[in-house]
């Protein structure tokens, strides 16, 4: 067992040790990706929050991100009620679509909305882009609500007819606040599905309408513009920190309740 | 909101004011589940079935009508080269991910709690960290002035080798990206096997590593099944880093399907391509199903 | 089978430094013998029972079976049987895959394995069902495979962790019956954890009460009902009247606002304080003899066979349990004169704080 927690915490090291080599390459004053750099500074990151060309597409990106989520928990919660609460004819074929956009591989969309969209006169909009992602973020989404309304107790929604609540107040004081934190988790995954997606992105969004993803791709492939470092470091640490926080929350609460801590036990 | 109020819509009862039959049908349909899927349901088929439509129409019609490029891809050394390629890699990165992701997966659920929770925390932390900055992470240690080459140096390696823009550095910064996948399917299998089984292998007279090989390697199967198949399927359409990361010679499907889009504009042949990575993708994923159909029995 | 004795040294078990899960259990359990383990959760049992059966490791403290210690012995080797909660049957095994699976480890032939197997079945009456999945049983008959699985393989001891928990009333009844029979039948050590006292009651030749770590007292369960040895053992087993009471000397104890009362003499000095256990079904309505006390009704639960009468004496609050017909006429509000013989009053030194 010993010997196995070792390899454990190897392998931990391999998949994290690359992930933080963005940081200190953030404040590299190197122009080529050499590491460890040999001079450091701040000035990516001065550029990547000043330069038009990056900022303009994590604005972008911010929108199209909300909007996203949005739309698709709007068409996802309903569905989802369908799918779980409801035995009509067609639930499997249902089923089968909701799932469809994570199976198909990203190029073969990118294809197929390159072809469409154009017609359609949607490419380099905003709303082509949501629409992409809204279809992206339904699977993930329906999958984490139908999983809640599986283990979701019906006696609560009994109880509250019971009680004298009509089915839809029964559905907005007590259904949805159960669900809520399903709801949050679906919204987030539907968010961050949407703020990371490339492949389509690159095919679809135009200049003005480019998405953070996007603009990043292009600067690795064209030129090594060393802001892309900045860019790179500030994703991965907002991750960091949005992992870090409820931890650090918890070790402030445990320190300053370490008797009614000991007591729970 | 519930089956009750669907049936009581539908069983026809005659309501005041003399609706017709149509208008009762309709309105149990209304009552029913219809209008809570009817938008999820018409906002895919419209922006989603229709343009995986266009791909397969336009793999069939473009330049001709007919099997033509298809027959032509099929007859292609070039293409078969970059489809068993793929397959390859895709196969070769399961493996690994499975090798990496099982033994971290099955300390991760182990009782070790605290050495657990870092684990997971490294894996969510890479999994929800942007492909993009792992491919740019990978994009410092693989080049020329990178970590990696730094320490081939110093052993004596002169010059140099550079893994950038080559199939293995490709591959190995996907196994990186998969094996998040990979512990998350295997560790949500393995969280949910009782520690009294391994326990009652032992106390019914099973050695350690015989307990392991007999009663959990198997009850973690479906989750071994499931991570291999997610990993495998997410591979074969990988695009990010095979083309920033790869070997412009030895590219993947995707990166050739996008050569066709970007560059030749030969969307008869990216199309028809598409359609067989999309067919490939569809056949495992039936097999997958019947897969995870046979495992229902387990559970209870 | 063989039979086979255990015995607990002083064991202890510490997971941080909190307080120790199991503190100093000591105990000998002769071979053939029906011993419960009972307490409530968190009392120790079960973590003593894992330290028995190689699961967890003894802090400190040692741990016999048939006189040769076991303590290094991995889980594996140490041939006793266990019986979990929920079984734990394989799920991905027949049931004569799982019953198989301990002479499969010890290297049985494919023609003795089939004999042996067929045969524990048989003892549980399963032998019908050999081919079947676990999932496609019921409670009742997965509860009996996890008993064929324990016992098949002739271990030295049989440990049972709340084996009956999981199934209905009527099932658990049924199988307290049937396990017994196996017990009986096979003479085999068997040590069992529990949290319900009917069960630990009827089915025990002794029963160790756990509470916080330690063991209260191991005794016969009529011993244990009848002389408790502390406050908690009399409060966990049966109903009961505890009142807190000092000795006057000579078999006397005076009771705040009930005044003296006469029970055996435990020779304690003048004005140590005791608890006074009196069962309610040791009271009995005076009639005719001189009344001991004047019970003032504040509920009367009739159960058909009895009534129990719950009220005050003074300010002292008193359960009285009548049997049969005599208690019809209970009411609340009633006063009814009571009876007692100062030997059914049990003496219970109070714990020093």
């Amino acid at each position: 067992m010993k010997s196995l927690k070792t390899l454990a915490v190897l392998i931990a090291l391999f998949i994290a040790v690359p992930l933080f080599i963005v940081v200190p390459m953030s404040f590299s004053a190197n122009a080529s990706l050499q590491f460890p750099p040999s001079a450091y500074w701040w000035g990516n990151y001065q550029h990547f929050f000043s330069d038009i060309n990056w900022m303009q597409p994590l604005f972008n990106s911010l929108y199209i991100g909300l909007a996203t989520t949005l739309l698709t928990l709007a068409l996802a919660i309903p569905a989802s009620f369908a799918l779980v609460r409801h035995y009509f004819i067609g639930r499997t074929a249902l089923n089968l679509l909701l799932m469809l956009p994570m199976i198909v591989p990203q190029i073969v969309m990118a294809l197929g909305y390159y072809l469409y969209f154009g017609r359609l006169h949607l490419t380099q909009s905003f709303t082509g882009i949501i629409i992409v992602h809204t279809c992206l973020g339904i699977p993930v989404a329906t999958l984490i609500l139908t999983a809640a309304l599986r283990s979701f107790d019906a006696n609560l929604e009994h109880a509250a007819h019971s009680l004298g609540a009509p089915a839809l107040t029964t559905f907005w004081l007590v259904t949805l606040p159960v669900l809520r934190p399903a709801v949050l988790v679906a919204g987030l995954f539907a968010f961050i599905q949407s703020f990371d997606e490339t492949v389509i992105a690159v095919f679809i969004s135009g200049r003005d309408t480019a998405t953070l993803p996007r603009q990043m791709f292009n600067s690795f492939r064209m030129e090594a513009d060393p802001v892309i470092s900045a860019a790179s470091s500030f994703l991965f640490i907002l991750v960091l920190a949005a992992l870090l926080l409820p931890l650090a929350v918890r070790l402030t609460r445990r320190s300053s309740g370490s008797a009614a801590g000991h007591l729970a036990r | 909101m519930n089956e009750t109020s669907s049936l009581q819509g539908a069983d026809g009862v005659p309501r005041p004011g003399g609706t017709t039959a149509a208008a009762g049908l309709l309105r149990a349909l209304l009552k029913g589940p219809l209008p809570l899927y009817l938008p999820a349901a018409l906002f895919l088929l419209a922006f989603f079935i229709v343009p995986l439509g266009y791909v397969v129409v336009m793999s069939l019609t473009e330049p001709r009508p007919g099997l033509g490029n298809f027959t032509a891809l099929l007859g292609s050394r070039h293409f078969l080269m970059v489809l068993l390629q793929t397959l390859q890699t895709a196969a070769l990165v399961t493996v690994c991910a499975l090798l990496l992701g099982y033994p971290l997966a099955y300390v991760a659920a182990g009782p070790a709690r605290r050495l657990g929770g870092v684990l997971l925390g490294v894996i969510a932390l890479s999994f929800w960290t942007s492909f993009l900055v792992r491919t740019y992470a990978w994009m410092v240690i693989f080049g020329r002035q990178g970590p990696l080459s730094h320490w081939l140096a110093s052993l004596g390696w002169r010059p140099p080798p550079s893994l950038l823009f080559t199939s293995t550095g490709a591959t190995v910064a996907m196994t990186h990206a998969m094996v998040p996948f990979m512990v998350m399917a295997v560790y949500a299998v393995m969280k949910r096997i009782d520690e009294r089984y391994v326990r009652a292998a032992q106390s019914l007279g099973a050695h350690p590593l015989r307990a392991f090989a007999l009663v959990y390697l198997p009850l973690s199967l479906p989750g071994v099944v499931n991570g291999c198949t997610l990993v495998f399927i997410t591979t074969l359409g990988f695009y990010v880093m095979p083309v920033l990361l790869g070997s412009p010679n030895q590219q993947m499907i995707s990166g050739v399907i996008g050569d066709q889009i970007e560059q030749v504009l030969d969307f008869g042949a990216a199309s028809a391509m598409s359609v067989i990575l999309l067919l490939v993708v569809l056949a495992l994923f039936w097999l997958y199903h019947r897969f995870v159909g046979l495992d229902r029995l387990w559970s209870r | 089978m063989p039979a086979r004795s255990l015995s607990l040294h002083h064991v202890v078990k510490r997971y941080d430094n909190l307080q120790p899960a199991v503190d100093g259990v000591s105990l000998q359990i002769e071979p053939g013998e029906f011993v419960s383990f009972l307490g409530p959760s968190g009392s120790g049992k079960t973590t003593t029972l894992m330290m028995i059966a190689g699961f967890q490791q003894p802090t400190s403290g040692d741990i016999h079976l048939a006189g040769r210690t076991i303590d290094k012995m991995p889980a594996h080797a140490r041939n006793i049987g266990v019986v979990f909660q929920n079984y734990a049957l394989f799920p991905h095994m027949s049931v004569a895959d799982n019953v198989g699976f301990p002479l499969r480890m010890r290297g049985l032939g494919k023609a003795e394995k089939h004999r042996k197997v067929g045969a524990a079945l048989e003892m549980v009456g399963l032998g019908a069902l050999a081919a079947r999945k676990p999932a496609q049983l019921s409670g009742g008959q997965q509860q009996r495979v996890a008993l064929a699985r324990a016992l098949v393989f002739e271990p030295d001891l049989i440990l049972l962790d709340e084996p009956l928990g999981a199934l209905d009333k009527n099932m658990r009844e049924h199988m307290q019956v049937e396990l017994k029979r196996i017990h009986r039948e096979l003479g085999v050590t068997m040590v069992y954890v529990t949290h319900d006292q009917t069960e630990a009651m009827t089915m025990s030749d002794r029963i160790a009460v756990f509470n916080q770590g330690r063991i209260e007292q191991i005794a016969a369960p009529q011993d244990m009902y009848l002389r408790p040895a502390t406050r908690f053992v009399a409060s966990f087993i049966g109903d009961n009247n505890l009142i807190s009471a000092t000795a006057l000397g000579a078999g006397r104890y005076s009771v705040a606002e009930l005044g003296p009362l006469q029970a055996c003499d435990l020779a304690l000095a003048d004005g140590s304080p005791v608890d006074l256990l009196l069962r309610p079904e040791m009271i009995r309505l005076a009639g005719d003899q001189p009344p001991c006390a004047t019970l003032r009704i504040d509920s009367a639960v009739n159960y058909g066979d009895s009534v129990l009468a719950i009220g005050r004496v003074g300010a002292t609050p008193l359960r009285v349990r009548i049997p049969g017909p005599q208690a019809r006429d209970l009411r609340a509000g009633q006063e009814v004169p009571l009876h007692w013989h100062a030997s059914d009053i049990h003496v219970i030194p109070a714990a020093r704080a």
